[in-house]
């Protein structure tokens, strides 16, 4: 443990102390006493995203209700920091006890990025706690990771001891149990023993078989080790518990306020999208209980603002009733609601408008592609009249600003769907001009297009960064217009997050070789080091277009083929099929079940969706 | 947190708090967060500022530098509604984080300004001479008596501007002094917006015994030449004392808007 005299001295020089400085509100403190298991959840990333994090925040709070275990809390340090702990011959420490990682029998990363791998490696490093999981011997932690990424986890499974894969509230309990179980155990057996958790991968467990044409032709696993490895979903997400108190952060955090979650999984259904798929199936809160979590957090956080959380809010059936309640027992105290998502209709941007009044904040929809036709073929199912009725809708309301977000480089995509976007946004202004006379200003955000694993688009190549920064002239060109602000992601960013997004274990190298050339906080425009990068790449022999840029067979084995998400291939490879024909499949909870698989694999007792739902 | 009736404050509550250990490294800003938020989490009556956007009525004397402890800081709020101050204390102290905590709370009557112009402050700045120097080496009274002597004090302030803020400095001594280290307190005085800052002092006092590292900053005590502070530190004794002192708060209150 150190004490603050020790720590004194570095925090002055770095740029923000509090992120490393602890102390905060709701931050739990506990007799070691009666500990038998040490954890330490390690946010890759800065402390004011991290916090942010309700995934983080739920764990910490499901470890900390067992009385065998204390959990604290670690963040990636910002390079200042770095350089300062390094310095002074200092680990990473917890901020509840100041101690060294080193010190943990259990450290717990959450991936929702690729682009936090680099800094995992740094918070491992700097505790002193070998970055290759077979280094690491006797007394060092056991390296545990989930979140998103987990989903794909070969790129980083060299430096993870094991994964856990679909929501950690489901597991973590297991895991605990198991590390407290084997204490005496030798460190190599208690990896071992946690791959007899379901949803728990150890990649210890699992060698990968090569081709000829240098490609995965399959695997072997270990002996009591069983593939694949199938998510763990909350079966009763209406009761399942919830952090009660949740940590106040110090400086001003990415989100500050209550998030509740109303709803997990999304039946939507877009093509590029992975959450949707690997969130499945669709669990909903009721509207009572919404309410009892939002009214029990508000003394006990001091927030003024309730975010209702999930992945397309505007889809939980009981948004109008929840909002509506929570506006009329909490507003009159000043508490204001918020909603991360909007879809693109007229209901959400009178949502909108009920919860705010004062139109001080744009309002940002998500089109996605600029032509009705890309649309189809992605599976986002909104027409351009959709569009226009949500932007009269919000000018209509006093909006002046609104915000669109694109993707370029999406499957089947022409020029004339770049161009699209811009016809788009001239015609929503031209329509704002004719009708209301409002000057309607746009911002459109265009990020290009990743594909990712577990989604119907698994298979289709990412378009050269070349490409792609061809499509991003063309769009800069034809929104040239008054009024109208763009803003895009760098071109290298994207084939990166490609290549690590579908990578096999031959990426752990060149994301090893990054991170000791410098490579860290990649998501921050700042510390991008693209050079770094191309050189690691260069240096391990690894082409990062064999994994981004590269349309693979149907037939071929896929580095996350061991990692069952609940959704079959056969309707993987059928929706993306469908594609072509830019045929749309409706929101199985409005039409019918279009067999993807989630209930007859992970949840036969789940009501199906489709002609069931309403029951 | 119960159905705020009105927001429109009745009485103005000075506190006397300190902010160490961890949340010596909260900026100014992060601190009016925390203050906002221990206030709802207290479910105090908190009154707020009228207008298009409404903000809870809370004062702070003079920002700490971040990293600096404060033994006895000064801030207060306006309440829509009487509140005892001890009991208001007790309930803050439940709700502020780690490092954070009101030492005495008192009643003041309502104003429409803050801290007045005049806010002295108390420091204890420990500094350490480099690692050669021998104990003993540093003659810190005669240093400190010749910045005393000194008919200016000239600081850089932002712009470039070069003020001479000697007026400021109240009072220097060496409180302890330990092989290459010494504490010194200081007194110094912010008014009409120019004050003389510690780091200030520490710069002109290198000029006279060579470089040196500033260990740690303590600021001991702030006070407000004010009517608003008029408390000096006194807690209500009784009940009826507090009565008192919100009835003058009103009458205060009135004749503010009455001179509106």
């Amino acid at each position: 443990m150190y004490t603050t005299t020790q720590l004194d001295d570095i925090l002055s020089r770095v740029e923000k102390p509090a992120r490393y400085a602890g102390g905060e509100y709701n931050a739990v403190t506990k007799d070691l006493a009666g500990v038998k298991l040490r954890a330490a959840m390690v946010f890759p990333d800065v402390y004011e995203v991290g916090m942010s994090s309700l995934g983080f925040q739920i764990l910490y709070h499901f470890l900390n209700a067992r009385d065998d275990t204390y959990c604290e809390r670690a963040f990636a340090p910002w390079p200042d920091m770095e350089r300062e702990l390094r310095g002074a011959g200092l680990s990473l420490y917890t901020l509840e006890t100041y101690t060294p990682l080193g010190e943990m029998d259990l450290i717990g990363f959450s991936f929702g990025s690729e682009k936090t791998y680099t800094n995992a490696l740094t918070c491992l490093d700097l505790a002193g706690i070998p970055v290759w999981s077979k280094d690491r011997t006797g007394g060092d932690p056991i390296v545990v990771a989930g979140g998103h990424c987990a989903f794909s986890p070969e790129p980083v499974a060299p430096f993870v001891d094991a994964f856990a894969i679909g929501e950690g509230e489901d597991v973590i309990g297991e895991i605990a149990d198991s590390l407290v179980a084997s204490s005496v155990q030798p460190r190599e057996e208690r990896v071992r023993l946690l791959a007899s958790i379901p949803g728990v991968y150890v990649p210890a467990m699992l060698t990968w078989n090569y081709g000829a044409d240098g490609r995965l032709s399959g695997w072997e696993a270990a002996p009591g080790a069983s593939f694949p490895v199938s998510k763990r979903v909350v079966r009763d997400f209406e009761n399942v518990d919830y952090p009660r108190r949740p940590v106040i952060p110090n400086m001003e955090a990415v989100h500050d306020r209550i998030s509740v979650e109303v709803m997990r999984g999304c039946t939507q259904g877009c093509r590029f999208c992975q959450a949707g798929i690997i969130t499945r199936p669709v669990r909903e809160r009721s509207p009572g209980r919404v309410g009892e979590i939002a009214s029990g957090l508000l003394p006990v956080t001091g927030y003024d603002d309730i975010s209702l959380v999930s992945l397309s809010t505007a889809d939980y059936s009981g948004v109008d009733c929840v909002v509506r309640d929570l506006v009329e027992t909490h507003g009159p105290d000043g508490v204001g609601v918020s909603l991360p998502s909007l879809r693109v209709d007229t209901f959400s941007v009178n949502l909108a408008a009920q919860i705010q009044t004062v139109r001080k904040t744009g309002l940002t929809f998500a089109p996605e592609a600029g032509t009705e036709r890309l649309r189809r073929a992605i599976n986002k199912n909104i027409t351009d009249a959709d569009v226009f009725d949500a932007a009269e809708s919000a000018w209509r309301q006093g909006w002046k600003r609104i915000k669109f977000y694109f993707m370029i480089g999406l499957p089947t995509e022409t020029d004339d769907d770049i161009v699209g976007i811009a016809r788009l946004v001239r015609e929503v202004q031209r329509r704002a001009r004719a009708g209301g006379r409002v000057r309607l200003d746009v911002s459109i955000g265009a990020s290009s297009f990743v594909p990712k694993a577990h989604t119907p688009f698994q298979w289709r190549a990412q378009a050269s960064p070349s490409e792609l920064e061809r499509k991003l002239r063309l769009l800069r060109e034809a929104t040239r217009m008054p009024g109208v602000r763009l803003s895009w992601d760098d071109p290298a960013e994207s084939q990166l997050e490609a290549a690590l997004a579908r990578g096999d274990r031959r990426l752990a190298p060149v994301i090893h070789e990054a991170w000791k050339a410098g490579a860290r906080f990649d998501s921050w425009q700042e510390c991008q080091r693209w050079d770094v990068w191309r050189s690691a790449f260069e240096k391990t022999g690894v082409d990062p277009a064999e994994f981004a840029g590269r349309r693979r067979a149907y037939g071929e084995v896929l580095p996350w083929d061991h990692i069952d998400s609940g959704v079959t291939k056969t309707y993987l490879k059928q929706e993306d099929e469908r594609t072509l024909i830019e045929e749309l499949t409706p929101d199985c909870r409005e039409s019918r079940c279009h067999a993807c698989g989630i209930i007859d694999g992970l949840m036969p007792e789940h009501a199906r969706y489709g002609s069931c739902y309403h029951d | 947190m119960g159905a705020a009736t009105t927001t429109e404050a009745v009485l103005r509550i000075v506190l006397s708090y300190s902010k160490t250990g961890p949340a010596r490294y909260l900026g100014h800003l992060d601190l009016l967060r925390t203050f906002q938020r221990a206030v709802r989490r207290a479910g105090l009556p908190i009154a707020y500022s009228k207008g298009f956007n409404p903000h809870p009525r809370m004062m702070f004397a003079s920002p700490l530098p971040v990293g600096a402890a404060g033994l006895g800081e000064l801030a207060a709020m306006d309440l829509a509604a009487y509140t005892d101050p001890r009991a208001l204390a007790g309930r803050l102290n439940s709700a502020l984080p780690g490092g954070v905590r009101v030492n005495k709370a008192w009643l003041a009557p309502l104003a429409r300004g803050t801290f007045g112009a005049e806010i002295t402050s108390v420091w204890s700045v420990r500094v350490a001479a480099p690692e050669e120097t021998p104990p003993g080496a540093v003659d810190w009274q005669s240093a400190l008596a010749g910045l005393l002597g000194a008919a200016e004090l000239r600081v850089e302030r932002s712009g470039g501007k070069v003020r001479d803020v000697r007026d400021r400095l109240l009072g220097l001594s060496v409180e302890e002094e330990c092989g290459r280290e010494a504490v010194i307190e200081m007194v110094l005085l912010q008014k009409d917006e120019l004050s003389a800052k510690p780091l200030d002092v520490v710069c002109a006092l290198e000029k006279r015994v060579g470089p040196l590292k500033v260990v740690s900053l303590e600021r001991r005590a702030v006070t407000a030449d004010s009517a608003q502070s008029g408390g000096g530190g006194r807690l209500s004794e009784s009940p009826a004392a507090n009565a008192r002192d919100a009835s003058r708060a009103s009458d205060a209150k009135s004749r503010a808007r009455g001179g509106e």
